[in-house]
């Protein structure tokens, strides 16, 4: 037998001992967070949906009309991402002027529980905010807001998030809007509004044809694609001093794809009519190919690394989802299920991206991560088009005919909670943060 | 090769000697915490203090409608305006399979008489409007129609047409001439159509 030195067996006897001290403090440690601290973790794949008990209390009867409103907001917001569900209030023990009683809320089995204070002093609305934990009995939150009385749904959705991001250490998208393409007497114009279809306003910019809208927060400019007549142009607002540039024109198919930075943005332009993908300088009104084949080669979307695009081919026979470098090189072909798949978007995290696929004749949507190449399909009444993630990528916004006119939809992440955010036509969603 | 009883002995009894001390010190942690309560702190300092306080500014977007759009307009080359149909002859439309551009066995015979015309009318100029059917995505689509409206007008040329008597345009979708949901409707949509003008 040969021997082990002293040494050696002292390190392994040591090394046992000390990585199970780490395991033990670990789990301690792991133990301490989850105590005395409601929290949902969002990465899990359902996780339960912490019971709110939410009460809004308007202090004069100015700030009465106000509460119902702003509670209807709160509560929309929070249940709407499936992770939290609210207590129906003809249950409550306590008014929602009463001192939070812990033990009002426990026959009911309320996690927390959200109490809002209104008044009204001088046209301004106040707002106090206070969470409660029931099982420890004790305020975890306090925080005051205030705005002019229009402003009311705004603080109801800053109001949400706050609630949100105490729970679960992640930004909501409830502040932001959604711009979308509708119709004004038999044109095409551009709409905005929140996140939950309410405050609807037209932006002003209307045309014959206005297609492929494209955001860029960073930028906070709007890149889009307008036809008049013969000749295609590509647009861009920018949002900071709401000032709207011609950016390129051409009488062959222009479709605005994602800013690159500020000075770029890529396109797709048909020349020598081949529809390529390129990238165009907004300085100097350059283009260059980055993507060229005898096939169609169309709507380029950027990845958040902003290193690859997504796009469209129908260079196999029928149009497909490729993806490639940002310099058009490595291209890949990533759908192989259907023979119509378009329209693919990037999840803000980059692990996944949605895109159009034709079943049956119809446009559904369809979720694919980029480490499984198994598409999950996520509609199936009527046609379904436009897919995009909202910020935070729990959702995704689209459009869909089901009801007879295109309007726009809204669902999580897995397809559930599937609800139109418009009355009238609606097309190509973009979200605004 | 392997160890010793004693050695493994010894290795346990490290084991066990982190488990006592661990596992001694363990309950009297958690007692201390619930006499700390970790959100205590949070609560003592938000109800003591001034509550943080948040002023509600309207979100960009929301001055949107009252700012109004100052267009900048780039120089735009001023292209040849599209004169009304000025002759009475027509051609009938020419149709394209599902998600296919090229030209069909039953759309030559139109474009041999189409050709002709335009031979013996050396003034008159042709456009040819791309469309599709609704079935597919706008923006492939709008691809689509300008793939089968510059098929059109190659098979044209091919026939000795000036490609400077030919422009194309495509709608896409946007356009249908029916708006069922049937074959015959769809197959009506994807066509080729001519204007004729001078």
């Amino acid at each position: 037998m040969k021997p082990v030195s002293a040494t050696v067996r002292l390190c392994y006897c040591a090394t046992v001992s000390v990585a199970l001290i780490i395991f033990l403090i670990y789990s301690q440690v792991a133990a301490d967070k989850a105590y005395g601290r409601i929290f949902i973790d969002i990465n899990e794949p359902v996780p339960r949906p912490l019971l709110l008990g939410i009460q809004v209390h308007g202090e004069d009867p100015e700030a009465k009309k106000y509460a119902k409103e702003l509670l209807t907001v709160i509560t929309d917001d929070l249940t709407y991402t499936g992770l939290f569900s609210s207590i129906d209030e003809k249950l409550f023990l306590e008014p929602p002027h009463g001192f939070f009683k812990p033990e009002n809320w426990r026959p009911l089995g309320a996690d927390a529980v959200i109490k809002v204070n209104l008044h009204i002093t001088q046209n301004t609305l106040k707002a106090m905010l206070a969470i409660y934990d029931v099982n420890e009995g004790i305020q975890i939150f306090k925080k005051e807001y205030s705005g002019e009385p229009g402003l009311l749904r705004s603080i109801g959705h800053v109001v949400a998030r706050d609630v949100y991001k105490r729970f679960t250490d992640s930004e909501p998208p409830f502040e932001a809007k959604i711009l979308y393409i509708g119709l004004v007497d038999g044109k095409k114009s551009l709409f905005i509004m929140d996140w939950d279809g309410a405050r609807l306003r037209r932006l002003g910019i209307s045309a014959e044809t206005i297609i492929s809208p494209r955001w860029s927060q960073e930028l906070r400019s709007l890149a889009y694609t307008q036809r008049d007549g013969r000749r295609w142009s590509i647009k861009v607002v920018d949002f900071n001093t709401m000032t709207q540039k011609t950016v390129f024109e051409s009488t062959g198919l222009l479709l605005s794809g994602d800013f690159v930075d500020k000075n770029s943005l890529l396109i797709t332009m048909t020349e020598l009519d081949n529809q390529d993908i390129f990238l165009l300088n907004l300085e100097t009104s350059k283009t260059k190919k980055l993507i060229t084949g005898y096939g169609i080669d169309i709507d380029p979307a950027l990845s958040p690394k902003k290193d690859k695009f997504l796009f469209i081919s129908d260079r196999s026979g029928s149009p497909q989802v490729y993806i490639a470098e940002i310099s058009g090189y490595n291209i890949k072909r990533l759908t192989y299920k259907g023979s119509y798949n378009t329209s693919a978007r990037w999840s803000p995290s980059g692990d996944s991206f949605v895109y159009v696929g034709t079943v049956n004749g119809k446009n559904q949507i369809f979720l694919q991560r980029f480490d499984t190449d198994e598409p999950v399909q996520l509609t199936d009444k009527g046609n379904n088009e436009e897919p995009v993630f909202s910020p935070d990528g729990r959702f995704i916004t689209f459009c869909s005919d089901r009801d007879g006119i295109w309007k726009i939809y809204i669902m999580r992440l897995d397809g559930s909670g599937q609800r139109p955010l418009t009355t009238g036509y609606g097309f190509s969603p973009v979200w605004i943060k | 090769m392997g160890y010793s009883i004693r050695e493994l002995k010894r290795s346990l009894l490290f084991v066990f000697l982190a488990l006592f001390i661990i596992g001694g010190c363990t309950p009297r942690k958690v007692v201390q915490q619930e006499a700390q309560k970790p959100e205590a702190p949070q609560v003592q300092k938000t109800e003591e203090g001034k509550p943080e306080a948040e002023k509600i500014t309207p979100p960009a977007p929301e001055m949107l409608t009252e700012k109004p759009v100052i267009e900048t307009p780039v120089v735009a080359k001023k292209e040849a305006e599209i004169k009304p149909e000025v002759k009475k002859i027509e051609f009938s439309d020419i149709h394209f399979d599902f998600d296919k551009y090229d030209i069909r066995d039953d759309a030559k015979p139109v474009l041999e008489r189409l050709a002709s015309w335009l031979k013996e009318n050396p003034k008159a100029r042709v456009l040819i409007e791309g469309h599709c059917d609704e079935r597919g995505t706008n923006q492939y689509n709008l691809a689509l129609g300008e793939r089968r409206a510059s098929a059109t007008k190659n098979y044209l040329m091919a026939l000795g047409i000036s490609s400077s008597r030919i422009d194309t345009v495509t709608y896409g979708e946007e356009r249908p001439l029916c708006r069922e949901q049937t074959e015959e409707c769809w197959q009506l949509n994807r066509r080729a159509h001519f204007v004729l003008h001078e």
